[in-house]
């Protein structure tokens, strides 16, 4: 099989390269690298994957993941809340998320079904309107357990919340296998691909069938009897609801939920690094997302010590910022070429 | 045989014209060889056309005879050079010239009236009439440029006056474009033409389309008047009768070919319209038995759209179970609106009844669920996944609607679409409606014309419908394609049952297989004809002669 990379894959290889190089070069240790790439794969990787249901639906990159994002982190702080520990404590974060992610990714959806067309715009303001509305939220809402709450004066939630006695690291640290001098995060990785099973088996249903036609051909698919809305609102929740999964194992990974302005943060990556797969907002695969993400994670944990060493400190951040929003542009170029096409 | 008695007749006609046409001087326009083809499909077949001063020429054809092809040659649209132009010549006033772009053919004199506006809805009348060439001051033109050079108000609203006076009507120069009822509209933008300097040749691409037949003779009557300016109009319609009533000499198209030209009062619309579909037509002998019952499976009445801009009284329609009816009508009549508002999720009023039921606007859910399924006449746009595989083309509305090709994996609460199942079907339509492809993986964007259709009777096949409606089944494919498509569908009719509609221009095919025939104009059904019937007498209803409402 002919494996045809595209100019995305092609720079970040590139820069990976580079970087091997210069590690090298430095006498960077390669295995801690290696052990910590696999965390930060599947601590990230899932947002990525949750980009997936709406672009196989047609509806375009999901910039307004925020929503999803903010619904697990009601979530997770209802679980702390009601200081659910451990196990009970993670599931219940994700039950609770996934819930919230529910009602919110309808709401997300109807909107996107008014806009069709420019669902990608669209998206990058309900993100960035969702963010201060929840933040608001966040000082009123009644939460009374000290552990969330600011030390001084006492009301409103504090930006980090420690994870710690809850569920901190609860899939980080399960199964974990030592291979020589690379440990494998075997519980984490097994998370992850319970998911990828989950939407590999959702894009097999009727349902997950309708979303490809509508991606396809909406008009065939409207004369085949699929109710565009109803699958296209369907997709919109099954994003949110992924990526409020996403949230929850990004931050027991983290030790932290961070509220407020953090999960704004979170986007530009997760799409970043799907375009890096190789994917794009009218066509991506499961290949692309987990690829995509392995990627851009081992870049970046490569890129900061590198840099470190031989260049100036800044400079690993201002490379990942350039790269994460240029290949964001340069997919927007390709979108352009191909509706000319 | 036939070309050699098409090549005569072309000939006597021409001489003909010539004979007429030499009092009226040099041609303006000439076209000469004009040959075009679209990757294998050939649009223009080496057409002649000349067009004199002050003349109205009509352009008939239906649908793909390469009407709007010729039109594009003739104005420069930018879609003839990107798909590499095309073959023979054209002199403007005795001159070789090709126009390569719109803004050549403007500077040539040649200038179009679309059939959509191109108009800027929130301008004046005035700034709309006089767009891209406003009268400036000639002395600060020299010293700034005439593109940054300050308008003349009173020179330009004078000249956007006289352009609509030479129409013979006048409009509040002030007035939004957007607030002009629609036949204004259309008088602006050919007042817009008309204003321009050096306008040898105006082009009308259905002027009177989307106008009362009141509004479309003060058209006819400003036309007129444009004539006796030396201004040739190339006048393109569907509605014979404007045309015959408008125009000093006629050209037939058909399948890219000049088939005939006729003179002014020679014009006939019967006659036209017998050479826009072919005589063929009158040879065509009906060869399936009647499979209709007497039930009635489908019934429309006073079915009309909610968003057309057309006045239609609606369509009444009746089909019976197990018949095959065929609607016909010359292009741009609304012979493929009943499955546009029974399966097209067009929004209408009336009401639709399908084997009994009624059913509500614009639901294709309902419909479906009562047993009708649609081929729609644009088969790449919405009759197919392109980029999907053939076997997915197949399976895809058979199992959203019928769950067939799925199956349960335990533990899982819901269904999974079965692959091998939905191959094992494709393959099997394959072999049966002779499709030619590599297998059920190929996608369906690299098959011809006729296989892709055979894709789309394939789908039609998978879902078993009672009622199917299909739209041009064969356009755009070579005899043996079209003969297995028709084949293909009257053989579901036969061993199925399902009751056919068939919305077609080829007339031929229809009476060829159809037990009756609706024939539609104006959005309506004018008359229901049995296949048997004289085939002239179904011209003569296309074409204009309105006899009395036949609906049932």
């Amino acid at each position: 099989m002919r494996i045809k990379l595209k100019p995305p894959t092609i720079v970040i290889l590139i820069y990976l390269a580079m970087l091997l190089a210069g590690g090298f070069y430095v006498g960077l240790p390669l295995f801690p690298i290696l052990s910590e790439s696999m965390v930060k794969f599947a601590m990230n990787g899932i947002m990525v994957l949750s980009l997936l249901p709406m672009i196989h639906a047609g509806v375009g990159l999901n910039f307004g993941m925020p929503v999803g994002l903010s619904a697990a982190l009601v979530g997770m702080s209802l679980a702390i809340q009601f200081k659910l520990q451990g196990g009970v404590g993670f599931l219940s974060s994700l039950v609770f998320a996934i819930a919230i992610a529910v009602v919110f990714g309808a709401a997300y959806g109807k909107l996107l079904n008014r806009l069709k067309g420019r669902e990608e715009i669209a998206g990058v303001f309900t993100g960035f309107a969702f963010i201060p509305l929840m933040n608001i939220f966040w000082t009123v809402a009644p939460f009374t357990n000290r552990q969330m709450l600011y030390p001084v004066g006492g009301v409103g939630l504090r930006p980090k919340i420690s994870l710690d006695g809850y569920f901190r690291f609860i899939l980080d640290e399960t199964l974990v296998i030592q291979l020589g001098k690379i440990s494998i995060p075997l519980g984490l990785l097994l998370f992850y691909a319970l998911v990828v099973a989950v939407i590999a088996l959702i894009f097999k249903t009727q349902n997950g069938k309708a979303m490809a036609a509508l991606r396809l051909n909406s008009g065939f698919a409207r004369l085949s009897g699929v109710d565009e809305n109803r699958v296209r609102l369907l997709a919109v929740i099954l994003s949110t609801a992924i990526a409020a999964v996403g949230m929850c194992v990004y931050s027991q990974s983290f030790g932290f939920v961070q509220l407020y302005d953090g999960a704004s943060m979170l986007t530009f990556p997760a799409l970043s690094a799907l375009l890096i797969g190789g994917g794009g907002s009218r066509q991506a695969t499961i290949t692309n997302a987990v690829a995509g993400a392995y990627l851009y994670q081992f870049v970046y944990l490569l890129s900061v010590p590198v840099a470190n060493a031989i260049l100036i400190p800044e400079l690993a951040e201002l490379l990942r910022m350039i790269i994460t929003n240029g290949v964001i542009l340069f997919a927007m170029l390709m979108e352009r070429r191909w509706q000319h096409a | 045989m036939y070309c050699l008695g098409l090549k005569t007749m072309l000939m006597y006609y021409q001489s003909k014209n010539e004979r007429q046409m030499n009092n009226m001087g040099q041609p303006i326009i000439e076209m000469k060889q004009i040959s075009k083809c679209f990757g294998e499909a050939r649009a223009l077949d080496q057409v002649d056309l000349s067009l004199w001063a002050g003349e109205i020429h009509g352009l008939v054809g239906s649908n793909g005879s390469g009407k709007s092809t010729l039109l594009n040659i003739l104005n420069g649209h930018p879609v003839i050079a990107e798909t590499g132009g095309f073959s023979g010549e054209i002199r403007v006033a005795g001159q070789t010239a090709s126009p390569g772009s719109i803004v050549e053919a403007i500077q040539q004199g040649i200038g179009m009236v679309h059939q959509e506006f191109a108009l800027m809805p929130e301008m004046s009348v005035k700034d709309n009439l006089r767009a891209g060439y406003e009268v400036s001051n000639p002395l600060i033109d020299r010293l700034v440029g005439a593109s940054f050079s300050p308008i003349l108000e009173v020179e330009n609203r004078r000249l956007a006056s006289e352009a609509l006076a030479s129409l013979g009507i006048e409009l509040n120069m002030d007035e939004k474009v957007r607030n002009l009822p629609v036949h204004l509209k259309q008088f602006v933008e050919i007042g817009r033409e008309v204003g321009r300097d050096g306008l040898r040749l105006l082009i009308l691409d259905e002027p009177t389309a989307s106008m009362s037949q009141e509004n479309a003779k003060d058209m006819m009557e400003a036309l007129k008047r444009l004539k006796q300016k030396g201004i040739v109009i190339l006048f393109v319609s569907h509605r014979l009768e404007e045309v015959v009533s408008l125009c000093d000499r006629v050209t037939v198209l058909r399948d890219g070919r000049v088939v005939s030209q006729h003179l002014a009062p020679e014009l006939d619309p019967e006659k036209l319209a017998l050479d826009m579909i072919g005589e063929g037509v009158l040879k065509a002998q009906h060869f399936r038995e009647e499979n209709m019952t007497e039930t009635v499976f489908l019934k429309m009445k006073q079915v009309a759209s909610r968003t057309e801009s057309i006045a239609s009284a609606g369509i009444s329609l009746e089909v019976n179970k197990g018949e095959v009816m065929g609607l016909t009508g010359l292009a741009g009549h609304g012979f493929t609106m009943p499955g546009n508002f029974l399966m097209g999720g067009v929004p209408w009023t009336g009401e639709i009844e399908l084997d009994g039921q009624r059913l509500s606007s614009g639901s294709i859910q309902e419909a479906l669920r009562q047993g009708a399924f649609m081929l729609p006449d644009e088969r790449k746009e919405l009759g197919l996944m392109l980029h999907a595989s053939i076997s997915e083309n197949i399976a895809f509305a058979a199992r959203h609607n019928l769950k067939r090709f799925i199956s349960r994996l335990w533990p899982l609460p819901f269904g999974l679409s079965n692959q091998q199942q939905a191959d094992a079907f494709a393959l099997e339509m394959i072999r049966a409606l002779g499709i030619k492809c590599r297998g059920p993986h190929q996608h369906v964007r690299e098959l011809s014309g006729g296989n892709q259709q055979k894709v789309c009777i394939a789908r039609a096949i998978a879902m078993s419908p009672k009622l199917l409606f299909v739209g041009e089944p064969t356009r755009g494919m070579d005899i043996q394609s079209k003969e297995m498509v028709l084949k293909l569908l009257i053989e579901m009719n036969r061993t199925i049952g399902t009751t056919l509609i068939i919305a077609s221009s080829e007339l031929e095919e229809l009476i060829r297989l159809c037990d009756r025939i609706a024939v539609f104009r104006d959005g309506e059904v004018v008359k229901v004809f049995k296949a048997l019937e004289d085939p002239k007498q179904m011209i003569r209803v296309m074409s204009g002669e309105r006899g009395h409402r036949d609906a049932h």
